[in-house]
């Protein structure tokens, strides 16, 4: 072997500490910024491959008479069409404990939406049927016998051949990826279930809808423009009078998936690339110090008659070989990991996904490989270029050390005199390795702003559910009024309120959809219109406020109210005039007197008075907000089945049930956060680490002096450790402030329209986030005091640098 | 009994292929208060031995009594209080701390020591009084062993041990330096041990104890020990 392949390698014998951190901190980068950069293209493709397996419907046709077999046979003419079937669907009740609850129950297709029979088989005979997974976890078992109920007048006999089925199997579907199971024409008015059942088991002529999957559609990643083009180009073709012709797009759990996956590619935008970027400058501070530390062997080398190419070249090949083999290591096993940690979170939301794939996936890989490799590269080739400008002579004397200076404060005598000795030392020391001390300044704050990024992503999510519903509409439960049965049944309906005991109260309101636009008309959003009925009631019920002053504003007579988002989508603020549309052609426009703070959804709030100013009609109260007497015991569920039944209203939802959605929300969160808080840590470790073996080789031979002179090791420890303790708390100040900064910018992109986070941090997040980085911090120091004892001071005193 | 007693001291150093010896039985013995000259080849052992006997690194055997205390029974804590209270070193590289100023490197040695001589007079008396708020890097090397050796002073210790304190000096300043070891010796009364491969100044010497291949090979004691300025090489 060459002498100069021996002494490479075992240079890399000798510096191996160094080299493993070099090589773990870009594996960390890399493995964070490839991998949670790939959890939102991985979530998509398992949520893919799953529907694939399943022939998930890409097309479902509904016609207002009923689909005939004729129908069928005329959208089969299609060419594109692969598979089609006629299928049947219908709301209906099942008893448990006593209790009803909704049911989905929809007829098996040979292959379209086939389900995935979990526990059990399919069924064989018409008596048989599939039963929800969800229902095996209520008790239910294999062989149970389960009675249907029709939930109105009509015996269900009407409908269906059994009313008593078998369960022979427990499946889920990927119709139904969530908890939810939809909305339902009976009961109260929500499914907990499904349930299918052999298609000739349904009387009826007509069938209820049709299936069918598009040829090549498979081939598409489903998640796609490509994909949606495609199959929208059929759906032009389908396109007739009185049919309604719907995509995947009708299927909610499969848009709120890619919702929540497009969130999570959000923060996969933002992240890694701090994290990548922290690891990067750490990587540039360690090569720049091994080349300084190792002058003296560039000299030798050169002085040997090597080029400046070749003393490089053994650099560049120490600096390039940990960073490759830390991009290809971290770049592997961050594809794999961080999107299946991120994918499992998400199932406890999503719990019938069970296809996860996390493929390698090179784009980034190669990119966060190449971005590491580039950068330490150059910083490398950089830190040598400087060094072998030098003469061989001027390289092999010493480099002066570090020269001592006096520094500011020491021309305030009012202060510095009354330093001790050592605090006077640790200031000039502090400022003494500028470089270092502002490395490791923005080390710790990075970690401590990642961690506080982490924690306050789910302050900010809760805050929704204790702010909404809680301080500014504080409200129990919302009915909307089937305002077309006329004034006569509306009026029964609310003394039908009015004599239920457990109502405490309740206000009448207008709330329309309607479109909001700034006074150009260029942005346009989604928005309902709120005109109480009574000024009073409706205080009680809504707190219009100042999110930062807390101060309540009053809807006036001349001017509307519209919330914060809105504003900020709209790029609207106090006094400028908004434009609200209903259609196109019916266009007004109101002038803004306040901004409110609001979470969910857009509200533009205007009093009667200035509704029948600008629109010239009274306005139609369509909705109540309620609350519950808490003192009065009443059944939900009787309630939603009383309103339901009742003609003047159309339909019912509790606040609770909203802020459960929420609270799933945040426990899928939970996941995320915790593995942004071990990836900080993480970092914090090595960054923490690095710096401090760079400060104490540095400055080995002061340390070694300060042995000699019979400081105790505690003593030699407190020095060092002094200055850290130092940077650790400037840096963990300077951290709220990079943290809150950052949090604010990562909230706001992961927000969608629709929803604002709060931009809060708690208290509680931020005692958390210090106590972990000055955790980390202290594991670090208590490392080095061990590293510190180790310092030989016989060798240190006859070196000369 | 002697003040300093060195008996069959050996340093081994192990490694994986070989082991040498750099201390292989040393013997001899140094009186209070006498300026003493070690000399001997590079790589004899001299400053294995000094290092030894100022308690930075420990015998592999052997005996060794300071003022009637063995301190290579001394653990590593006893070590460093021993260095702390009874030795002041001066090194070939003056070692001082760069972000300290002369007086501050002087007291940062003073102040852990149970009666130091007072900082501000031992600058004065190694002649730095106009240079004391001064930065290592602003002085010159002569100038910076001064403050090593106030450094060493200030801690009123028992045994004053210089490794080649002329090493890294010219021959003028190196001479100056010397004088100033001697003159410490007589006037504040310490032990001072000086090694150096220069033979010439052997002369100035009260003891001179000459080393090679790890062994004592002579021991001279000097009775009338030449002035420094009149020694020339
Ligand atoms: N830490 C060590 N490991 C191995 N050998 C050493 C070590 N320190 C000194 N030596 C060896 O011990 C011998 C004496 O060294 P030293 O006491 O420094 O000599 P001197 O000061 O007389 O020049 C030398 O041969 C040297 O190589
Ligand atoms: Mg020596």
């Amino acid at each position: 072997m060459k002498a100069s392949r021996k002494d490479f390698l075992r240079e890399i014998k000798h510096t191996k500490s160094r080299f493993i951190s070099i090589f773990l901190i870009v594996a960390l980068g890399v493995a964070l910024f490839a991998g949670v950069r790939a959890s939102m293209p991985d979530m998509k493709i398992s949520g893919d491959r799953q529907y694939n397996r399943e022939n998930l419907m890409d097309i479902k046709i509904i016609e207002s008479t009923g689909v005939t077999e004729e129908i069928i046979d005329e959208i089969r003419k299609i060419d594109e069409i692969t598979r089609i079937h006629g299928a049947y669907s219908k709301d209906v009740l099942i008893e448990e404990d006593e209790k009803e609850y909704g049911v989905k129950l929809m007829s098996i297709m040979p292959d379209i939406n086939v389900p995935y029979v979990r526990e059990g088989v399919m069924p064989s005979e018409e008596n048989e049927c599939l039963a929800d997974y969800k229902m095996k976890d209520k008790g239910y078992e294999l062989g149970d016998k389960i009675k249907l109920y029709s939930g109105t007048e009509n015996p269900l006999s009407v409908e269906l051949k059994n009313e008593e089925y078998i369960i022979t199997g427990f499946a889920t579907t990927s119709l139904y990826l969530n908890n939810g199971r939809g909305t339902s024409t009976v009961g109260n008015g929500k499914n907990e279930y499904f349930m299918m059942i052999e298609q000739d088991n349904f009387l009826s002529p007509v069938y209820s809808e049709v299936y069918v999957n598009i040829q090549g559609a498979r081939e598409f990643d489903c998640y796609t423009d490509e994909y949606e083009e495609y199959i929208d180009g059929i759906v032009e073709k389908l396109e007739k009078e009185g049919r309604f012709v719907l995509t995947r797009d009708s299927i909610q759990a499969y848009v709120e998936y890619e919702l929540d996956a497009e969130r999570i590619g959000k923060v996969g935008e933002v992240f890694p690339l701090i994290f990548f970027i922290i690891a990067a400058l750490i990587c540039l501070t360690t090569m720049t110090r091994m080349v300084e530390e190792e002058r003296g062997i560039i000299g030798t080398l050169k002085a040997l008659g090597y080029s400046n190419f070749n003393v490089t070249k053994r650099f560049m090949l120490y600096a390039l070989l940990a960073t490759a083999l830390g991009s290809v290591v971290g770049g592997f096993f961050g594809c794999r990991f961080f999107p299946w940690v991120i994918i499992n979170a998400y199932k406890i939301v999503y719990k019938d996904l069970y296809v996860i794939k996390t493929p390698l996936n090179m784009e980034y890989i190669i990119t966060a490989t190449l971005a590491a490799v580039l950068v330490v590269g150059i910083a490398t080739f950089l830190a040598c270029y400087k060094e072998c400008l030098s003469s061989p002579a001027k390289l092999m004397r010493p480099k002066a050390p570090k020269k001592g200076k006096r520094v500011l404060l020491e021309r305030i005598p009012f202060i510095w005199k009354h330093l001790s000795f050592s605090n006077k030392s640790t200031v000039r020391n502090l400022l003494r390795y500028k470089k270092r001390l502002f490395m490791t300044i923005f080390g710790i704050s990075g970690c401590m702003g990642l961690l506080l990024v982490g924690f306050g992503l789910k302050d900010s999510i809760n805050i929704i559910d204790e702010n909404q519903f809680k301080q500014l509409t504080v409200y129990d439960f919302d009915i909307t009024m089937n305002v077309a049965t006329g004034e006569e049944s509306i009026k029964n309906g609310l003394s039908y309120l009015d004599n239920q005991e457990y109502i405490d109260e309740y206000l009448q309101m207008m709330e329309n959809g309607i479109k909001a636009s700034d006074l150009d008309e260029e942005i346009s959003k989604e928005a309902s219109i709120r005109v109480p009925k009574d000024m009073k009631m409706f205080e009680k019920f809504f707190n219009l406020r100042d999110r930062q002053t807390k101060k309540t504003y009053k809807l006036g007579d001349e001017e509307v109210i519209i919330n914060e988002k809105l504003a900020k989508l709209l790029e609207v603020s106090v006094g400028d005039t908004i434009v609200l549309k209903i259609g196109e052609t019916n266009k007004v426009k109101v002038k803004i007197s306040d901004i409110c703070e609001n979470y969910l959804m857009h509200y533009v709030y205007m009093s009667p008075e200035l509704y029948k100013k600008v629109y010239k009609e009274e306005p139609v109260y369509n909705k109540v907000y309620g609350r519950f007497n808490k003192d009065v015991q009443m059944d939900r569920d009787d309630f939603v089945k009383d309103t339901l039944n009742n003609n003047s209203f159309s339909g019912v939802t509790f606040v609770d049930d909203t802020m459960e959605g929420i609270t799933n929300m945040i426990d899928s969160l939970d996941m995320v956060v915790i593995v942004l808080i071990v990836s900080a840590g993480g970092l914090a470790f090595l960054v923490l680490y690095n710096l401090n073996n760079i400060s104490i080789e540095e400055r080995k031979k002061e340390l070694a002096t300060l042995k000699v002179l019979g400081f105790y090791d505690t003593e030699v420890s407190a020095y060092v450790l002094r200055e850290n303790a130092i940077i650790t708390l400037i840096g963990i100040g300077v951290g709220v402030l990079v943290g809150r900064v950052m949090h604010t910018f990562v909230i706001s992109t992961c927000e969608i329209d629709m929803v604002m986070f709060g931009r809060y941090v708690s208290n509680k997040s931020m005692v958390y986030c210090c106590l972990i980085t000055a955790f980390f911090a202290i594991l670090i120091n208590g490392y080095m005091h061990f590293g510190m004892k180790k310092i030989d001071m016989a060798s240190s005193m006859k070196s000369v640098d | 009994m002697a003040y300093v007693e060195l008996i069959d001291v050996v340093k081994e150093y192990k490694s994986e292929e070989l082991s040498i010896k750099a201390a292989d039985g040393i013997n001899f013995s140094i009186e209070k208060g006498e300026f003493v000259v070690v000399v001997g080849p590079s790589g004899a052992g001299k400053t294995t031995v000094l290092n030894i006997l100022g308690g930075m690194d420990s015998a592999t055997s052997g005996k060794m009594i300071v003022d009637g205390e063995d301190i290579a029974q001394y653990n590593k804590k006893r070590l460093t209080t021993y260095r702390r209270l009874d030795v002041g070193f001066v090194f070939q590289f003056y070692n001082l701390v760069p972000n300290l100023t002369a007086l501050e490197n002087v007291e940062l040695a003073a102040q852990i020591c149970k009666e130091p001589l007072d900082a501000n007079e031992v600058i004065e008396h190694v002649g730095l009084k106009e240079r004391k708020n001064n930065f290592p890097a602003q002085l010159s090397g002569g100038e910076q062993q001064r403050v090593a050796i106030a450094r060493a002073l200030a801690k009123n210790p028992k045994l004053l041990l210089c490794d080649e304190p002329t090493g890294a000096l010219d021959y003028e300043t190196g001479k100056t330096i010397l004088k100033l070891l001697s003159d410490t010796c007589k006037e504040k009364k310490v032990t001072v041990i000086v090694i150096t491969h220069n033979q010439a100044i052997a002369p100035m010497a009260d003891r001179v104890i000459k080393i090679k291949n790890g062994k004592v090979t002579s021991v001279r004691v000097n009775d009338n020990p030449t002035d420094v300025s009149k020694i020339e090489w």
